[in-house]
């Protein structure tokens, strides 16, 4: 196949899949359209993760972190004026007046986490392992305490609620398209084989002169920009926002889902996301008619352990489909 | 631009001490371009240490590694590569997951790779340098003679393979000094005689200067026009290779009897 056609099958994906968009907007129920958009996000997340966690192999817990900076700020900036002087009366004025329309304030969302990013990346990316899981586990609770004490800014615990429903099916596609095509661009780039050498052996990368500490904040924050913008869309889809609404739980679950996909591959991510998210929405009339609430998260940690044990490079390893490398790649033979 | 002979590496007085071990004390080398040097010692001389404080992977205690012109001692491995120094280890350190063809791209990064936004927007300035990256990595494969393991993942590669993948990532990197780190160590006699025909090769064909810690002494007498014996981190003696070999001080290092009059 030449890359012309290779380009047109990728167009016509793209297009196929807003048909189906349209489709399921114009036929779908309401709770099922929200499922299909939770795993969208899902998908957003998870590809997003991995360009932190499975390029670099930065070991990042701190993705929910993320998404709350990006969740309350866009929250803050489309809150229509009345309900921000009824909730958070003590807000500066350019702030209290504002009113944003969707669109520019997720991408302040995303850019607020890239900021949060760099300045947690500076001292925190000289960790390592287990010591950087930790530290990025850190950053999420310090990012919930001070939602919760924040209350000028944020209302504490009580958090928004009662958001405009604006996320709809083809807001969450638009960002997962966007969300892929940086991932595989990247990928198919000498930039992201410099971050995948740094993943492989930081200190072989270094000294071929490849900046490993560059590199690694470049991934945590292209992570962070897609995390803050999902956490709008996240926020305006179940129209509320509250500091525990991103845990230490769904760090673990996105994590999971990068990890048995394969850290690395965003093919993997992207396959992992969609059927642990589908997966886990399909159990849940089984928990609630068994009461047995959770057990999405149980078959999910075995899952992971399964997985871990054997297959511990996950379903794709740091593989993608030749087709693909093909297409992303400029002068692939 | 330096006249042709002056020396593109000039070490003086470099020490390194770890803890109580007194690695490497006093190093000298003064290496011209083009030269090939062997650095031989017995087990635990402190070759290895050389060759991480050479490359920035360790700082110095004391003493200066000037190349190119520009002190390099304790500023980090960017540093030693940004000076054009490159180098192979003991213990192949390679990419495993990654293809052999990307192990020698990624090294081609520093010299030809780009930023965040021409990437991601495929400006025609990325497009021009993935192409130009392509033929580089591809070029290297084919010196060190890898053409055919392309697309395999450099982890499954034979062990001889791996250290000759090694050093053409080392060679994509473009450095003008090249430290290798017993190259020849688990090859068998063929594959070293072919590694010593790549190493003039490439000194030959683009002005590569070598520093080699070998083992193999038949390999360092064949190659190496200098070489250089450190025992017990302390530089024993220095010379043609022939005079080397005859040196009985070189000769009791290696039985063992360890340099006690150095
Ligand atoms: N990072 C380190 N920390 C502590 N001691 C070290 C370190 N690296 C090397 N040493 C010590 O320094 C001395 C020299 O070691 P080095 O590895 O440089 O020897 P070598 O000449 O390369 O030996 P070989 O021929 O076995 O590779 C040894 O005593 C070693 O134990
Ligand atoms: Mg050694």
């Amino acid at each position: 196949m030449s890359r012309t056609t290779l380009r047109l099958a990728a167009l016509c994906t793209v297009a196929a899949g807003a048909g189906l968009v349209a489709l399921a907007q114009a036929f779908c129920g309401d709770y099922y359209l929200s499922i299909l958009d939770f795993v969208g996000i899902a998908a957003v997340l998870a590809v997003s993760l991995n360009v932190t966690n499975g390029f670099t192999g930065l070991f990042s817990l701190g993705h929910p972190a993320f998404m709350a900076i990006g969740g309350y700020v866009t929250a803050l900036l489309v809150l229509p004026p009345g309900r921000k002087e009824m909730f958070l009366p003590d807000l500066p004025a350019w702030l209290a007046s504002a009113e944003w329309s969707f669109a520019p304030a997720l991408a302040a969302g995303g850019l607020a986490a890239v900021l949060a990013a760099c300045l947690v990346g500076l001292p925190v990316l000289r960790l390592k392992g287990h010591y950087l899981a930790v530290a990025t586990m850190g950053f999420l609770i310090i990012v919930q305490v001070l939602i919760v004490n924040l209350d000028w800014l944020t209302r504490g615990p009580l958090g928004l609620n009662g958001l405009a429903p604006l996320t709809d099916l083809w807001w969450v596609y638009a960002v997962l398209v966007v969300t892929l095509y940086v991932a595989y661009a990247l990928k198919f780039s000498s930039l992201g084989r410099a971050m995948l050498a740094v993943r492989e052996d930081e200190l072989a990368a270094r000294c071929l002169g490849i900046p490993a500490a560059r590199a690694r904040i470049l991934a945590l924050a292209v992570g962070a920009f897609f995390a803050g913008v999902s956490g709008g869309l996240w926020a305006h889809l179940i129209t509320a926002i509250t500091p525990g609404s991103f845990s230490l739980l769904m760090a673990f679950t996105i994590v999971a889902m990068v990890v048995i996909g394969g850290s690395g591959s965003v093919t993997g991510s992207l396959l992992a996301a969609v059927g642990i998210s589908l997966f886990t929405e399909a159990l849940k009339p089984v928990e609630e008619s068994l009461e047995l609430y959770g057990l999405a998260e149980i078959v999910m940690a075995l899952g992971l352990i399964v997985c871990l044990v054997l297959r511990p490079r996950g379903l794709f390893g740091s593989e993608e489909p030749r087709l693909l490398a093909r297409l992303f790649e400029n002068s692939a033979p | 631009m330096q006249n042709e002979n002056a020396p593109f590496l000039e070490v003086a007085s470099l020490s390194k001490r770890f803890g109580g071990v007194q690695a490497v004390l006093d190093y000298e080398l003064s290496l011209a371009p083009g030269e090939i040097v062997g650095l031989i010692g017995p087990n635990g001389a402190g070759k290895t240490t050389v060759f991480n404080l050479l490359s920035g992977v360790l700082a110095p205690t004391s003493g200066s590694i000037r190349a190119g012109g520009r002190e390099i001692a304790g500023r980090g491995p960017e540093a030693g590569s940004a000076a054009g120094i490159g180098r192979t280890f003991q213990n192949i350190r390679l990419f495993p997951a990654l293809s052999v063809l990307d192990n020698v791209r990624a090294a081609c990064h520093r010299r030809l790779g780009r930023g965040l936004w021409p990437t991601l927007f495929r400006l025609p300035g990325a497009r021009a340098s993935e192409a130009a990256i392509l033929a580089r990595a591809r070029e290297m494969l084919e010196i060190m003679n890898l053409s055919a393991a392309a697309e395999q993942p450099a982890g499954s590669l034979p062990y001889g393979d791996q250290r000759r993948l090694e050093i053409a990532r080392a060679l994509a990197a473009g450095p003008t000094l090249l430290l290798l780190d017993e190259p020849a160590a688990g090859l068998n006699p063929g594959e070293t005689e072919g590694l010593r025909q790549a190493i003039r090769a490439l000194r030959d064909r683009f002005g590569l200067t070598v520093l080699l810690v070998e083992h193999d002494m038949g390999l360092v007498m064949r190659l190496c026009e200098r070489v250089q014996v450190l025992v017990h981190g302390r530089l024993l003696t220095e010379g043609p290779p022939a005079a080397v070999q005859a040196d009985q001080r070189v000769v009791a290092a290696y039985l063992g009897s360890g340099g006690a009059d150095a």
